[in-house]
């Protein structure tokens, strides 16, 4: 029982806040009467359909040799097709605007679906070769595919999944898997992650503007944030023994080209995306400066000049606690 | 806890649940407003991002401060290390009572940065001056875990962060392990930490965040009681490796023991899902099911039952099944709830609702292809079968 939010409750009743009703809702609560397990049941979805996809991946990967690949194809794609047909029957109208899923386990089994395609069509492709040497274009196919769904569907899950598989076909992984950004060897991989970055956040202002699942544009804008200013970060670190003076003086622009618009566009998301991107810059800087001990005069000095730039600059945010 | 602290801690609750209770429909803005207006705090609020800033800044700023320090008073024999950490620690212990306490915002993530430094600081110390004085291995462990567990336990009383009381817990469960024959001593100490917490969050008066606190407690408790009667643990003597002296004979579990380690894994489950639907506890629902598939994979793990891939495709299918009929099932009662539980949002689940896919997908997101122009012998990212693509081999 939760004491506190209980007579919380009958105070904001006593003063009219409440209503009777709301009051005695809110009560069961407060005694422990009405328990959500809402949360719990999402999880529980979550980690079924992560179950099932690796499921079909070690099932593909264990019995090549067992079963033909026209079983395994088409027993996935008979999956892949039973859930794209709930999803089919149970959605809503499409809109450009948001909207709600129809039930708790739509989104989830509209990922199975488009996870299970993705397992087929990598399957087929490295059992008949159909892309040959260009093999890796069969990640963009999937990546408009997915695309495709989200939109129809209003999915920001797959919409992240699209844009996941969009980067892996640039040789870029979203989730930074080994710290393949930061190798020495990796220039190739970092300019990609900035092209596709800067594609992302374009993106991402053009859906906004024209006003076509604007909601997404969040979506679009922290991946692409993420690659752009991973990348510069990446170059900036990449160089080992010397500061990279191409890398270096892109992260300080970028940084500050994303701080200054997400101030003035009171976004804290991106702000503080660029305000560590920025933070990783100047300790890069610090470092090069060989300052033995002042380094860590500097560093500490620096962190509290961040904090008071922080406190100062959040009074032009609004967001919620 | 200082009193002002508590007013603040349990508006900072009321406030949560009505902001969680306007995004569920519950309540309308009239009402909202109405509660804001009473029960805010007098200080500007910072949300999520902005605190994770700041307490990387304060983190960052006062470690190197501290190594300035080292530096400026030419601290380097191991002693003073240790008395220069005591003092540093009380210092950011006093510093983040004058920051909860001063602050124009509530919260900062400062205040998490200093305690989490003064509290690593204080344990530290420890470990420092005790290698100071000789004592090293379990002599040390010995004397530097009952500090640790009253370091943490202290800063859970006083700022009411809940992690540290969990920490101290886990602390004075690592003591017992020190002593021969541990595992019923654990067993016994877990069983009493969680009786005495279970009758805490039943009769005390506690402030929200010594609240969660004591539930965490009670959860670390029980999840150790777990890590000894299971059968795994029991067979490969988990808990007494922690305690071996090193060159001492390894633990070797009888057949007696690991019959009752194969019993306890069956039914610890079940009594705490029990005992969690019975008392409508969510925490305890939670660690019922995740204890219950920690044995079933125990079980696999032993047996090989089936096929890797339809262990894991049909326990998926199990649960995402069973997580449908369930929400059905809760939605078709009465006001759409049966025996207590609903599958309705209450508070905040809206906004988890939305990430929870996302986070599901990017954990799913396929391996990126390796790029043609690197030199042999070093790849990107690039490698496995993932569920939504393929980097060209199996």
């Amino acid at each position: 029982m939760n004491r506190t939010l209980l007579e919380s409750v009958g105070r904001l009743r006593a003063r009219g806040t409440l209503t009777d009703a709301q009051a005695g809702f809110f009560g069961r609560i407060a005694r422990g009467e009405l328990v959500s397990v809402r949360l719990e049941l999402q999880i529980a979805l979550w980690i079924g359909v992560t179950l099932i996809a690796a499921g079909a991946g070690t099932l593909v990967k264990e019995n090549l040799a067992h079963l033909g690949p026209v079983t395994i194809g088409a027993g996935i794609a008979l999956a892949a097709a039973l859930c794209l047909w709930y999803v089919a029957r149970a959605a809503p109208p499409f809109s450009w605007g948001p909207v709600a899923s129809p039930t708790l386990a739509f989104d989830y089994v509209l990922l199975l679906g488009v996870l299970l395609i993705g397992t087929d069509l990598a399957y087929l492709e490295t059992q008949y070769k159909i892309l040959g040497p260009n093999w890796p274009w069969h990640l963009l196919l999937l990546s408009l595919i997915q695309l495709a769904f989200a939109f129809r569907y209003d999915s920001r899950a797959v919409l992240s999944l699209a844009l996941a598989s969009f980067a892996a076909w640039r040789g870029v992984a979203i989730s930074f898997a080994g710290g393949a950004l930061f190798g020495r060897h990796e220039e190739a991989i970092r300019v990609n992650a900035l092209v596709v970055g800067a594609l992302f956040v374009a993106a991402g202002m053009l859906i906004e503007r024209a006003g076509r699942k604007a909601h997404f544009e969040p979506a679009f804008g922290n991946l692409g944030l993420l690659l752009l200013l991973g990348a510069a970060v990446a170059g900036a670190y990449g160089g080992y023994n010397h500061l990279d003076m191409v890398w270096f003086p892109a992260l300080a622009v970028f940084s500050a080209a994303t701080i200054a618009f997400a101030y003035r566009a009171r976004r804290s998301d991106y702000f503080a995306q660029g305000v560590i991107a920025a933070y990783l810059g100047f300790l890069r800087l610090a470092v090069e400066l060989h300052f033995e001990v002042g380094l860590f005069y500097l560093v500490s000095a620096g962190s509290f000049g961040v904090l008071l730039l922080l406190l100062w600059a959040h009074r032009r945010f609004k967001e919620e606690p | 806890m200082k009193q002002a602290w508590r007013a603040v801690d349990r508006a900072a609750e009321l406030l949560a649940a009505a902001r969680g209770w306007l995004a569920a429909g519950l309540i309308d803005e009239r009402a909202f407003g109405a509660i804001s207006a009473d029960y805010s705090s007098p200080g500007r609020q910072l949300g999520p991002i902005w605190r994770v800033l700041v307490f990387i800044c304060v983190v960052v700023g006062a470690s190197t401060a501290t190594t300035v320090g080292f530096i400026s008073f030419g601290v380097r024999s191991a002693g003073g290390v240790g008395v220069a950490l005591l003092v540093f620690g009380v210092a950011l212990a006093v510093l983040t009572d004058i920051v909860i306490d001063r602050s124009a915002f509530v919260p900062t993530g400062a205040e998490a940065a200093t305690s989490l430094l003064a509290t690593g600081y204080l344990c530290a110390a420890a470990f420092v001056l005790l290698d100071d004085l000789h004592l090293h291995g379990h002599e040390a462990l010995r004397l530097t875990y009952p500090w640790c567990a009253v370091v943490f336990a202290l800063a859970a009383w006083r700022w009411g962060f809940r992690f540290y009381a969990g920490a101290a817990a886990i602390f004075v469960l690592l003591l017992t392990a020190q002593v021969p024959g541990a595992r019923l001593l654990w067993i016994a100490v877990a069983a009493l930490i969680a009786a005495w917490a279970s009758v805490a969050r039943a009769t005390r008066e506690l402030t929200p965040s010594h609240r969660g606190g004591v539930e965490l407690v009670r959860i670390v408790a029980l999840a150790a009681i777990y890590v000894a009667i299971n059968y795994y643990s029991v067979d490969t003597g988990f808990l007494e490796e922690i305690g071996r002296i090193i060159g001492a004979q390894r633990h070797h579990a009888g057949e007696v023991s690991l019959l009752l380690a194969a019993l306890g894994s069956a039914l610890f489950p079940l009594a705490v899902l029990a005992w969690g639907l019975r008392s409508r506890d969510r925490a305890l629902i939670t660690l019922g099911i995740v204890t219950a598939a920690l044995s079933l994979t125990t079980i696999r793990f032993y047996f090989h039952i089936a096929p890797l891939w339809l262990v894991l495709a049909a326990s998926g299918a199990a649960l995402a099944v069973a997580s449908v009929l369930l929400e059905r099932w809760l939605r078709s009662g009465l006001d759409a709830e049966r025996f207590g539980f609903t599958a309705s949002a209450l508070y905040d689940e809206g906004r988890r609702e939305r990430l929870l896919p996302v986070a599901a997908a990017l954990a799913m997101a396929p391996a990126a292809r390796v790029m043609p122009e690197e030199p042999p012998g070093v790849t990107g990212s690039g490698g496995g079968f993932g569920g939504g693509g393929a980097d060209g081999s199996f």
